[in-house]
């Protein structure tokens, strides 16, 4: 990929046509990763394969239409771009018009393959599947290989472009149909950064299932100290959620974390109903959110406090989920995007852990919860096939730590007993990395959207279909079809309005 | 002939030895051919290793046709007793030993009714015992009272959950409890030291009475003492079970196998199975006292106390009280006629006094 962005630039120049992603390609990847001759160093690392996980994940394509790009990746390995797929047919009809070049790809291959192997790629005029995975998302470089052939450690870096000639001998300008439509995307990549990214998660489980560890060593920063209650404090009677937002950054990037942390949830004798605060405080905040909405001049960009992500702590108790954790998970698939965990997983050996998983999997699906990722909202067999592989993973067991050991003359964060060294970061202790790449590198801006899409719409939905129960703020617009015939023109003032919902009611009953 | 018998009593070593202290063998000996009873009952919510770590203890498997319930049965289930009896012999020595399982404990979502069951059961253990005891026949008497309960604390929270404490204040007055914490190779050392310390305190804060090892006697010897002292400091025992064989260091232990080392279960640095195995087998005698003299007693004397059948007949029950409530009643209105007397009495002989009213009463 990296070669390929040097090359480009490089034809930019020659082109001598500004295009004004440039410099922003140029940031983005790192100064010192591009050079101007057009060659490129390799970069820093590539981009983790785990168990077919790529830190980089093609993105379901939005509902509304819009441009939609966002870095993800803190460590600055992978950003993802997303183009409608208007943007990407119109890609497909220039590159189509054209016809293939021949020669001077080398970029655009996967390693190991030589030039002439592109010819039977490309030729076929069909958007055949092969054509859509070569084809498509032309900007992203390597990012689409990946995604492609996740188990196939060769097809790591290179560019599936090979519309883009990166031999100087065929000049791109003079490429029948190209636009340039991609450069927008870098446009946004700019956006992006400049506005940086919002993320909240909630971490729902026992006390001392480890989630403040955990959430500590996701984000690689003390968010807050492991809680240890003192002696004689009672557990706490209601739940009590407790929010904690940290802006971190790197590489440019800033995200803006909130994790809400629901202390006593399932520690008391009746458990009943324990999971209506957090259904409460979910609803709040999309509540907050269409207010904020429907108002009539609102804000350019409405603070997100939704719920992204809720990680659901699973006791390691090898059996199978326990009541309290279907009823919980039952509600709670849908209205969140749920991700289940099986905490504390060092006590259970790797049989022990693939026997509770199935188990897991089994009672998820005869009880209908539908965890993340949610099978209906694959949209393309990329991502069927990406999700299918994480859903088979799912719940993942994972360890958390925050404390670091030595081990064979590195630095590892670990837990250190008398039997041994488990390490967090080692896939072959515990599946830590494989969340973390979920959460944070793959599946970030994808769990916002389908927040965004699905989860808050339909809160929406559900309330305007209430609204003449709805109470109306100041400048309030009314959205929704009542049946019965009263007004559905913008009241000014409370007052009339109250009347008139009174009114109303008296009449629709 | 007149000779011999003298011989016969005299023991060669030491004179004025009588012999009675041959009577501790004579008990051994009987005690071997009667075999020894032993009820133990395990309490803990499901997953924590209860079944594991008995098979360990008794390097048998209690649990051969075992069905873990899937998610959809334990909604349903209450909690339930389940008592597998398996006969151990052991160099002559027999042991009877009775596991009381308590499957579905903490289960459910809603737990307050999870230790009616199991109190019922040691209530029901008692009121058998008892009536064995004052029939006729008292040859056989086959005693399953529940001896020792060991309580599986889950290693994953911060110290005693509500529900523990609940629990074992409602049986420590009935059942020696021995608190164990469950799964100890998930913690290290640190935390290990720092949850026993909490456990500890929590006991002692809500004042629930465990099991506590007798003291050495003086003229016991220094190793024993030692041990008992290592033991009780000890308590709870955090405890991991297994019962398959792993290579290790070239020889083959019980332990589990991960992929970051080998626990072992015997290993006295990993674990404190050995030296709950040891508390068992040591003082199982003085679990057993315990129970016939301290809880077995009060028992019975709150029941026979209260005198009368407990269980059936609830509504002669209200019947009686509401006869009693009568005869009550009655005698309150006799009192009153009396005392209206007794004042008419009094007027009629305080006439010359001006009328000392009496108290209307």
């Amino acid at each position: 990929m990296y070669r390929r962005w040097g090359r480009r630039r490089a034809w930019v120049e020659r082109d001598g046509r500004p295009v004004g992603a440039q410099d922003a390609a140029g940031e983005w990847i790192g100064a010192d990763l591009v050079s101007s001759s057009g060659e490129s160093r390799v970069s820093k690392a590539p981009p983790a394969f785990v168990n077919g996980f790529t830190s980089t994940q093609p993105h379901p394509l939005p509902v509304r239409g819009s441009f939609h790009a966002t870095t993800v990746g803190l460590k600055g390995k992978c950003s993802r771009d997303v183009m409608t797929r208007k943007a990407q047919h119109l890609y497909y009809l220039g590159f189509q018009r054209k016809g293939l070049p021949t020669s001077g790809t080398e970029d655009c291959l996967l390693p190991g393959n030589s030039a002439g192997d592109l010819k039977h790629c490309g030729t076929s005029n069909g958007q055949t599947e092969e054509d859509t995975r070569m084809f498509c998302f032309p900007a992203m470089g390597h990012r689409h290989c990946c995604a492609l052939g996740p188990m196939d450690p060769m097809r790591r870096s290179p560019s599936p472009c090979p519309s883009r000639p990166s031999s100087p001998r065929t000049p791109p300008c003079e490429m029948l149909g190209y636009v340039g439509i991609e450069a927008v995307l870098d446009q946004l990549k700019i956006k992006a950064m400049k506005m940086g990214f919002e993320f909240n998660i909630m971490v729902v489980g026992q006390s001392g299932l480890g989630k403040s560890t955990m959430v500590n060593t996701l984000f690689k920063s003390k968010m807050w100290k492991s809680t240890v209650q003192g002696l004689g404090t009672p557990t706490p009677q209601t739940l009590k959620l407790q929010s904690v937002t940290h802006v971190i950054e790197e590489k440019g990037v800033k995200l803006k974390l909130t994790v809400t942390d629901t202390p006593g949830f399932g520690d008391q004798i009746n458990n009943d109903k324990c999971w209506d605060p957090i259904l409460g405080y979910i609803s709040e905040q999309y509540e907050r959110y269409l207010q904020e909405e429907i108002l009539i001049t609102r804000q350019r960009h409405i603070p997100d406090t939704r719920v992204h992500c809720c990680i659901y702590f699973v006791p390691p108790t090898g059996h199978c989920l326990r009541p309290l954790d279907i009823e919980f998970l039952q509600r709670l698939c849908r209205t969140v995007n749920v991700v289940p965990v099986i905490a504390r997983a060092d006590s259970l050996t790797i049989e022990e852990r693939e026997t509770f998983r199935r188990r897991i999997q089994h009672n998820l699906r005869t009880h209908c919860i539908e965890v993340y990722p949610q099978k209906c909202f694959d949209e393309d067999i990329n991502d069927r096939i990406l999700n299918s592989k994480i859903r088979d993973r799912i719940p993942f067991a994972v360890v958390g730590a925050d404390r670091e050991h030595l081990v064979n003359g590195r630095c590892v964060l670990g837990r250190k007993t008398k039997w041994g060294i488990i390490e967090v970061e080692n896939l072959a202790h515990c599946e830590f990395p494989l969340l973390r790449d979920l959460l944070i590198r793959s599946h970030l801006q994808d769990l916002k959207d389908i927040t965004h899409n699905v989860h808050y719409e339909n809160y929406r939905v559900c309330r305007l279909n209430e609204s003449h129960l709805l109470p109306r703020g100041p400048g309030w617009v009314n959205l929704a079809q009542t049946p019965a015939g009263p007004l559905a023109t913008p009241q000014p003032s409370k007052v009339h309005q109250q009347a008139q919902e009174d009114s109303e009611d008296g009449d629709e009953y | 002939m007149s000779k011999q018998q003298p011989t016969q009593f005299i023991n060669p070593e030491t004179p004025g030895y009588v012999g009675f202290a041959n009577l501790p063998n004579q008990v051994h000996r009987k005690s071997v051919k009667k075999g020894f009873e032993f009820t133990l009952m395990v309490v803990g919510e499901s997953g924590l290793g209860k079944s594991t770590l008995i098979n360990s203890l008794f390097l048998t498997d209690l649990y051969p046709e075992r069905i873990i319930p899937g998610a959809a049965e334990k909604i349903e289930r209450t909690v339930q007793i389940e008592a597998s009896t398996v006969e151990i012999e052991e160099r002559g020595v027999k042991l009877r030993l009775t596991v009381v399982d308590t499957p579905g404990y903490g289960d459910a979502i809603n737990c307050r009714d999870c230790f009616k069951t199991i109190i019922s059961y040691i209530d029901e253990q008692f009121e058998r015992y008892l009536h064995d005891e004052s029939g006729l026949n008292r040859r056989h008497i086959v005693d399953n009272r529940v001896h020792c309960c060991f309580y599986f604390i889950s290693p994953f929270g911060h110290g005693l959950k509500p529900l523990d404490v609940a629990f074992m204040k409602a049986i420590h007055n009935k059942v020696n409890i021995v608190p164990v914490i469950a799964k100890a190779d998930t913690l290290t050392l640190k935390e290990r030291e720092r949850l026993k310390k909490r456990i500890l305190d929590e006991i002692e804060e809500h004042n629930i009475k465990i099991y506590h090892l007798p003291d050495a006697e003086s003229d016991e010897d220094e190793d024993f003492k030692e041990q008992t002292r290592l033991l009780k400091a000890s308590i709870p025992f955090s405890v991991v079970g297994s019962n398959q064989l792993i290579e290790a260091k070239g020889k083959k232990v019980r332990g589990r196998l991960y992929p970051w080392g080998v626990v072992e279960v015997e290993n006295p640095e990993h674990n404190d199975f050995l030296k709950l195995r040891t508390m068992l087998i040591t003082h199982m005698q003085d679990l057993q006292e315990v129970t016939q003299d301290l809880h077995y007693e009060n028992f019975r004397s709150e029941r026979l106390k209260r005198g009368g059948r407990k269980v059936e007949n609830e509504d002669m029950n209200k019947d009686q009280i509401l006869l009693e409530k009568e005869a009550e009643l009655r005698r309150m209105q006799e009192m009153i006629a009396r005392m209206q007397a007794q004042m008419q009495l009094q007027m009629q002989g305080g006439d010359g006094d001006g009328g000392l009213h009496g108290h209307h009463v």
